[in-house]
C-alpha cells in the first residue's frame, strides 16, 4: 500500500484550446479515502485516468509511494479501477471477470480460486460466479466491478463515479458497503463523483475541482464550515448556500451589512476585521439555508414558493431582489403563503464572506476549529 | 382504386410485351446488316450501303455491334430470330457457325460461279467449310514485317539476316529492340510455324496434329528470338515502342498502320524466307467474310446486298475504309488512286498473300489456341510445377493448425492453460519449414521445356478439352426425382400451414398479403430461382452442334474424374479447387488482418487527419474493380510495369509475374487484397465503435498487455460482427472472376484459374460446353452452401 503524490500536473489534450488540468498539487495519504468532487467537465475523471495511467501527463510528476510512475503503463502501476460503466467483460463469467487480472499476471490457479472466492464472499456474489454479466442486476454488476478491483489487492483503488448508474436506494446501500469495505481493506482510495452527498459521506478528505483547478482539499466538515471560496461554498452542502451582495456599513464601531435599504444585519466586528473589510466595501454574503430563523429579524423577504419535504420545508423567497432559500422545520413554515412578507434572522456565526471579484472566502462567522487541512489549495 | 391501378399496370406490361412483335412486323421489309467496324471502315461500309440503297431503292439497316462478344451475340441472336440477315465477320468461326446452323451456305443458284474468280483464291478458300461456301470475302488481313526506315535500311530477306539484325539492334538496357511482336501469341507465331513446315491440322486426316518435328523447330526458333525480345508485350505497348523508335521491326497486321504516327518513316515487307526449312514464313490469313444468316428474311435481297458490298463496294472500302479488299479487280492499274507510299504497302500485303495459311475455320480450332500458346510459353520461359498449389496448401494448413494450437494454449474464457499446446503448435509450425524449403527447390527447377514435349502435352490437353461424345441418358429418373422434391416441399409447406392453423394463426387478408409480396416473389423467382433451376437443369445437358442432349450426371462424372489428368495438371478440377481454396483463404486472411490493423490504428487517439485517412483507405473499394484490376495488371507488366520499375531501381532483378504460379497467384492476391481490405476495415471500424473503450482500459488496468487486450477482449467482442463479414468476403472472393480474368488471365498455363473463371472458360473458350460449365457452377454453389452453413453453425455454437 502506498500514498500518492501529484506535483504540478498539467494535462492538455491534442487540439484542445486550453489545459484540462491546470497544475494539480495533491498528496493522498497511505490508506486514505479521498473523494475528488466537482461539476461535469471539471477534469476530475481526467485526473483519475491520469493516476490510472490511461491518460498521459503533459507536465508534472505523479508518484505512487516513492516511485515516479509518469511513464509507467497502467498494468505496471499496481492499481485497480472501477469504471462508471463497470466495464465488465461481457463475454466472460463473473468468475473470469474477477480472475482475469490475476491470470494475466500469471498468479497460480489455486491462489486465483482462493482470492476470487474470498472476494465473492465479501461482496455476496458466491452464487453468481458462473453467470455472465448480462444476467446480473445493476447492483450485482457494480459488486462484480468492485470484486474485480479488490481480488488483486492493489496499492491504490480508483473509483470513477461507481454509483451513478444505480437507483437512489441502492446507492445509499452501496455507499455504506463501500465505507465498510474501505475500513476492512484500508487501501488508499481515490473516488471521483459529482455528487456531494457521496463526497461528504465517504471521504476522509474531499478535493474539490473546478475548471481544472483544485479549489480546496480538506475534511468534509472543513469544507462545509470553512469553504475556501464561493465555488466550494456553493458546491458543498445541500441545499446550496445562498449568496447575496451586501455593503459594509459602520456605525459607531458597530458593523452591519446592508442588503437593501430595508434589510441589513449586524455582524460581529471581529468577523469584519478578519475579512479585512472597511466601511462602504462591497462583499458577498453567504448563508446556508439551514442556518436561518424565520419570523423575527432585520431582513425582509417575500415568500415565493414553499416546498414541504416532510419534517423539513424549503421556503423560496426574494431577499433584496435575489432568490433566497431557507430550509426550516415544517412547523415554522406552516402558515407561509406565497406573496406574504416575512422577516428573517441571520445569525452572525453562520455568516460567510466572499470577495465579490475573486470569490475567495474572506471570513467565516464560525471560525474553524483546530481542524487540519482547511487551507485552500491554490491561494 | 387499387384494382384500377392494377389494371393500368397490367396494360403497361402488356404493351411492353407487345412491343417486340410490333417492331418485327414493321421492319420485315428491311435488310439488317451487322458489322463490328469502327472508324474509317465503319464510314466506308455505311457509304457502300447508302450507295446500294440509292441504286436499288431497298432499305438496309446497318448496326455496328461492339467487337466484344460480337460472336456470342450472333450465336444467341440468330436462332431467336433477332439476328441480322447479313453480317460481316472473320472467317475462323465458319465451321462452328455452320455446325450450329447460324449461317446458310451459298449454293450455285445463289451466285454465278465465275464471280468467285474475281476474289483472291486464298480468301475464298477460307470461307469454305466441308465443301460448302458460306460467304463472300470482303477483306483480308495477315501479318507482315513493319520496319523503321531510320533503323533498318533494308528489311531482312531471310531468317539468318533477321536473327543477325535483331541481335545487333537489341539493347535491353536502353530498352531498344530489334524486333517486337507478341511472341507467345499463336496468331503471330503461325508465321514461323508454317515457315518451318509445321501445321496444326494433319492435312490428310484433318485431325489436330501438334507434336511434329517441324512445329518443334518453329518453337526452337522462337526461343532463340525470345532472348532479344521484350517480355509479355501487348498491342498497345508494341505500337508505343515502334512509334518511339525503340523497336526497329514489328510483326503485325494491317490494322497496325492506324496506330502509327503520321510522320513515322516506316516500311512494310514480306515476312522473310526461312533459311532453315527453305520455305517462306507464312502467317495466318484472316478473311473477313460477308455471311448470310440462316434466318435471313429475304434471301434474294440479302444476297444482292452481299454481292454488292463484296464487289461494287470494294473500291469505296479500299479507299475510304483503307481496307485490303479481297476483290481483285480493285487492284488493276488505274483503279486505285493511292499515294506512292500507300501503293507500296498495298503491294506488300498483296505479295504476302502468296505466303499465308488461312486460319483453320474448323470448330476444333478454338480449343487449339490456349494450349498451344501455353506450350509455346513453356518452351520459351519454362514450366511451373503443378504441385506448387498443393504444397502451398500444406504449408498454410500446417501454419494455421500450429497457430490455433498456440492460441488454445491459454483460454481466458475458461481459464484453462495448456502449455503442451504451445509446444505442439510450435512443432507443427516448425514442420512447415522443410515443406517451404521443398517448395523453393522445386520452384527453382523450372527451365525451358523441350518444345516437342510441350507440343505433345498441348495435343493431349486439346484432346482432353474436347467434349466427350454425349451419350443420351434417360431423363425419367431425374424428372421423377424433381417431382418428388417438389412434392416433399409442398408437403412441408402444407404441414407448416396446418401446424400454424392448429396453433391458432389466422390467415386473414391473404389476398392483400399476396398482393404485397407479389413484387418480391416475382423478382426472386425471375432473378434467383429461375436462373438457378435453369442452371441446374443445364448441368444435366451437353451442348453439341446447336443442340442440347440430356446426359444425366455425365458432366459431373467427367468433372470429378479430373478430366483423367494427373492432380498436378491445371485442367484437373481438383487442381482448380485447391487453387480456389488457397485463393479464398489467403485473400480473406489478408483482408481481415489488414482491415483489422487499419481499423485499430484509425481508432487511436493520437492519429491526426483521421477522416482523411478513412476516406483514403476506402477509395480502393469505391473504384470499379475491373479498373483496379487493369491498373494492377499494368503495374505487374514485366518490361514497363511500375513494380518491376521499382525493383530495378532498388537493384533487384525484375520478376516475370505471370510466368510462374507463385508470382502470378501473388499478383492476383495483391490486387484482390487491395480491393478487399477496405470492406473489412469498414466493418471492423463499425464493430469497434460498439465496444466501449472502458473495456480495454479496464483490461489495461487489470494488467493485460496490448496483445492480451486484443486477444482476450477486443477480438472476442469483434467476432460476432466480423464473422458474417468473413463469410460474405469468402463468398465474394471464391467467385472473384474479374481479378483472375483481367490480371493473371489464368497464366501460366491456366494454373491460376479459380473454379468460376474455369467455368467461364469451359462455357465460352472451349467450344461452348455450357452443360459442363453449369456443372462447375453447381459445384461452386454447393461448396459455398456447405461453407456458409458450417461457419454459421460454428458461430451459433460460439454465441
Amino acid at each position: 500500500m502506498a500514498g500518492l503524490t501529484l506535483r504540478g500536473i498539467i494535462k492538455r489534450y491534442v487540439d484542445a484550446p486550453s489545459d484540462t488540468l491546470k497544475g494539480i498539487d495533491l498528496d493522498i495519504l497511505d490508506g486514505e479515502f479521498l473523494v475528488l468532487v466537482g461539476p461535469s467537465g471539471c477534469g476530475k475523471s481526467t485526473l483519475l485516468r491520469i493516476i490510472a495511467g490511461l491518460e498521459s501527463i503533459t507536465t508534472g510528476t505523479l508518484s505512487i509511494g516513492d516511485r515516479e510512475v509518469n511513464k509507467l503503463h497502467p498494468k505496471d502501476r499496481d492499481i485497480a479501477m472501477v469504471f462508471q460503466s463497470y466495464a465488465l467483460y461481457p463475454h466472460m463469467s463473473v468468475r473470469r471477470n474477477m480472475s482475469f487480472g490475476l491470470e494475466v499476471r500469471k498468479t497460480p490457479k489455486a491462489e486465483i480460486d482462493k482470492l476470487v472466492d474470498e472476494a465473492a464472499k465479501l461482496l455476496g456474489l458466491e452464487t453468481q460466479l458462473d453467470k455472465l454479466p448480462k444476467a446480473l442486476s445493476g447492483g450485482q454488476r457494480q459488486r462484480v466491478a468492485m470484486g474485480r478491483a479488490i481480488v488483486r489487492r492493489p496499492k491504490v483503488f480508483l473509483f470513477d463515479e461507481p454509483l451513478s448508474n444505480l437507483d437512489a436506494a441502492l446507492r445509499t446501500q452501496m455507499r455504506v458497503e463501500m465505507r465498510r469495505l474501505h475500513r476492512a481493506l484500508a487501501t488508499t482510495t481515490v473516488y471521483v463523483t459529482h455528487d456531494q452527498i457521496e463526497a461528504m459521506t465517504l471521504a476522509d478528505r474531499i478535493a474539490v475541482l473546478d475548471q481544472g483547478i483544485l479549489q480546496q482539499v480538506g475534511t468534509p466538515m472543513t469544507l462545509f464550515h470553512a469553504p475556501a471560496n464561493r465555488f466550494v461554498a456553493g458546491f458543498i452542502g445541500s441545499p446550496a448556500m445562498n449568496f447575496l451582495e451586501a455593503k459594509v456599513l459602520s456605525k459607531g464601531g458597530q458593523f452591519s451589512l446592508e442588503l437593501d435599504p430595508k434589510s441589513s444585519l449586524v455582524v460581529a466586528s471581529s468577523v469584519i476585521e478578519r475579512a479585512g473589510l472597511e466601511a462602504n466595501d462591497t462583499v458577498i454574503l453567504g448563508l446556508r439555508p439551514q442556518d436561518l430563523n424565520l419570523g423575527v429579524g432585520t431582513v425582509h423577504g417575500l415568500v415565493d414558493v414553499v416546498e414541504t419535504l416532510g419534517w423539513e420545508s424549503h421556503v423560496h423567497m426574494k431577499v433584496a431582489g435575489e432568490n433566497f432559500l431557507a430550509a426550516v422545520e415544517t412547523a415554522q413554515a406552516h402558515d407561509l403563503r406565497p406573496g406574504s412578507a416575512i422577516q428573517l434572522e441571520l445569525p452572525t456565526a453562520a455568516v460567510h464572506l466572499f470577495d465579490p471579484k475573486t470569490g475567495v472566502a474572506l471570513a467565516h462567522g464560525r471560525e474553524p476549529s483546530d481542524d487540519d487541512g482547511s487551507k485552500g489549495a491554490d491561494e | 382504386m387499387n384494382s384500377r391501378h392494377l389494371l393500368i399496370w397490367l396494360a403497361c406490361l402488356g404493351l411492353l410485351a407487345l412491343a417486340p412483335a410490333l417492331e418485327s412486323t414493321a421492319l420485315a421489309e428491311e435488310i439488317l446488316l451487322w458489322h463490328a467496324y469502327r472508324g474509317d471502315e465503319k464510314q466506308a461500309i455505311e457509304q457502300v450501303v447508302h450507295d446500294y440503297e440509292t441504286l436499288t431503292g431497298n432499305t438496309v439497316r446497318v448496326l455496328a455491334v461492339p467487337d466484344e462478344g460480337y460472336t456470342n451475340k450472333l450465336v444467341t441472336a440468330i436462332p431467336r430470330g433477332n439476328g441480322p440477315d447479313v453480317f460481316i465477320a472473320a472467317h475462323d468461326q465458319t465451321g462452328s457457325w455452320s455446325e450450329n446452323k447460324i449461317i446458310s451456305p451459298l449454293g450455285s443458284d445463289d451466285l454465278p460461279e465465275a464471280l468467285l474468280d474475281d476474289f483472291h483464291p486464298q480468301t475464298v478458300e477460307a470461307l469454305r467449310y466441308k465443301g460448302d461456301l458460306y460467304g463472300l470475302p470482303v477483306a483480308f488481313k495477315s501479318s507482315v514485317l513493319f520496319y523503321n526506315k531510320k533503323l533498318v535500311s533494308q528489311p531482312p530477306k531471310d531468317t539468318v539476316e533477321l536473327m543477325a539484325m535483331v541481335e545487333a539492334l537489341t539493347n535491353p538496357e536502353a530498352q531498344k529492340y530489334g524486333l517486337v511482336y507478341e511472341i507467345t501469341n499463336l496468331y503471330f507465331h503461325s508465321t514461323w510455324l508454317h515457315g518451318f513446315g509445321g501445321h496444326i491440322f494433319d492435312p490428310d486426316t484433318g485431325a489436330i496434329d501438334l507434336g511434329t518435328e517441324e512445329n518443334a523447330a518453329s518453337f526452337e526458333f522462337a526461343r532463340r528470338l525470345s532472348v532479344f525480345l521484350p517480355h509479355d508485350v501487348d498491342g498497345a505497348r508494341i505500337s508505343k515502342l515502334f512509334n518511339d523508335g525503340d523497336a526497329a521491326m514489328v510483326i503485325n497486321g494491317p490494322w497496325f498502320m492506324a496506330q502509327l504516327g503520321e510522320d513515322l518513316d516506316y516500311g512494310v515487307a514480306v515476312l522473310p524466307f526461312v533459311t532453315e526449312s527453305r520455305q517462306w514464313a507464312a502467317p495466318f490469313l484472316t478473311a473477313e467474310g460477308l455471311f448470310l444468316s440462316s434466318e435471313a428474311h429475304n434471301r434474294k435481297a440479302s444476297l444482292e446486298l452481299l454481292t454488292y458490298i463484296a464487289c461494287e463496294g470494294a473500291l469505296t472500302r479500299a479507299t475510304l475504309g483503307k481496307q485490303m479488299v479481297a476483290y481483285l479487280p480493285t487492284y488493276e492499274p488505274g483503279v486505285l488512286n493511292d499515294s506512292p507510299a500507300a501503293a507500296e504497302r498495298r503491294a506488300v500485303f498483296l505479295a504476302q498473300l502468296d505466303h499465308v495459311v488461312p486460319t483453320s475455320n474448323r470448330p476444333e480450332m478454338s480449343s487449339v489456341w490456349a494450349p498451344t500458346q501455353q506450350a509455346l510459353r513453356k518452351a520459351l520461359y519454362g514450366a511451373p510445377s503443378g504441385a506448387t498449389p498443393y504444397w502451398m496448401l500444406v504449408i498454410i494448413a500446417l501454419l494455421a493448425v500450429g497457430v490455433v494450437f498456440m492460441l488454445k494454449a491459454h483460454d481466458v474464457r475458461t481459464g484453462l492453460r495448456r502449455p503442451s499446446f504451445m509446444l505442439i503448435g510450435l512443432l507443427v509450425c516448425a514442420s512447415a519449414i522443410p515443406v517451404i524449403w521443398h517448395l523453393f527447390t522445386i520452384h527453382s527447377d523450372d527451365t525451358a521445356v523441350d518444345p516437342l514435349t510441350t507440343l505433345r502435352e498441348a495435343q493431349t490437353r486439346i484432346e482432353v478439352v474436347q467434349a466427350p461424345a454425349a451419350i443420351q441418358a434417360n431423363p425419367a429418373p431425374f424428372v421423377a426425382l424433381f417431382g418428388l422434391v417438389m412434392l416433399i416441399l409442398a408437403g412441408l409447406a402444407y404441414r407448416a400451414y396446418q401446424k400454424n392453423k392448429k396453433r391458432g394463426v389466422e390467415y386473414t387478408d391473404t389476398k392483400v398479403a399476396a398482393f404485397y409480396v407479389a413484387p418480391a416473389t416475382i423478382g426472386m423467382f425471375t432473378l434467383v430461382i429461375a436462373p438457378f433451376l435453369v442452371g441446374t437443369a443445364l448441368s444435366l445437358f451437353s451442348y453439341e452442334r446447336g443442340e442440347f442432349i440430356f446426359v444425366g450426371l455425365q458432366n459431373f462424372a467427367r468433372l470429378f474424374s479430373g478430366e483423367g489428368t494427373p492432380l498436378t495438371d491445371s485442367l484437373s478440377f481438383y487442381f482448380t479447387l485447391v487453387v480456389t481454396i488457397l485463393w479464398t483463404g489467403l485473400n480473406v486472411f489478408l483482408h481481415v488482418t489488414i482491415g483489422l490493423t487499419l481499423a485499430l490504428i484509425l481508432r487511436e487517439p493520437w492519429l491526426k487527419l483521421r477522416g482523411f485517412f478513412r476516406v483514403l483507405l476506402i477509395i480502393p473499394w469505391a473504384i470499379p474493380n475491373y479498373i483496379t484490376a487493369l491498373i494492377w495488371r499494368g503495374m505487374f507488366d514485366y518490361e514497363f510495369g511500375a513494380i518491376n520499375g521499382i525493383l530495378k531501381n532498388i537493384g533487384l532483378t525484375p520478376v516475370a509475374w505471370f510466368d510462374d504460379f507463385i508470382t502470378s497467384f501473388s499478383a492476383n492476391l495483391i490486387t484482390n487484397t487491395w480491393l478487399g481490405f477496405p470492406f473489412m476495415m469498414v466493418v471492423t471500424l463499425g464493430a469497434l465503435q460498439a465496444i466501449p473503450r472502458d473495456l480495454e482500459d479496464a483490461a489495461a488496468v487489470d494488467g493485460a498487455s496490448a496483445w492480451q487486450r486484443f486477444r482476450f477482449i477486443t477480438m472476442p467482442l469483434l467476432k460476432p460482427a466480423l464473422m458474417p463479414a468473413v463469410v460474405l468476403g469468402s463468398v465474394w472472393t471464391f467467385n472473384m472472376f474479374n481479378i483472375i480474368y483481367l490480371v493473371s488471365q489464368g497464366n501460366p498455363d491456366s494454373s491460376t484459374e479459380i473454379l468460376i473463371s474455369e467455368a467461364y472458360k469451359w462455357a465460352f473458350e472451349r467450344q461452348y460446353q455450357y452443360g459442363y460449365a453449369a456443372a462447375y457452377a453447381i459445384i461452386v454453389f454447393f461448396i459455398l452452401v456447405v461453407y456458409s452453413r458450417m461457419t454459421s453453425r460454428i458461430l451459433e455454437a460460439d454465441a
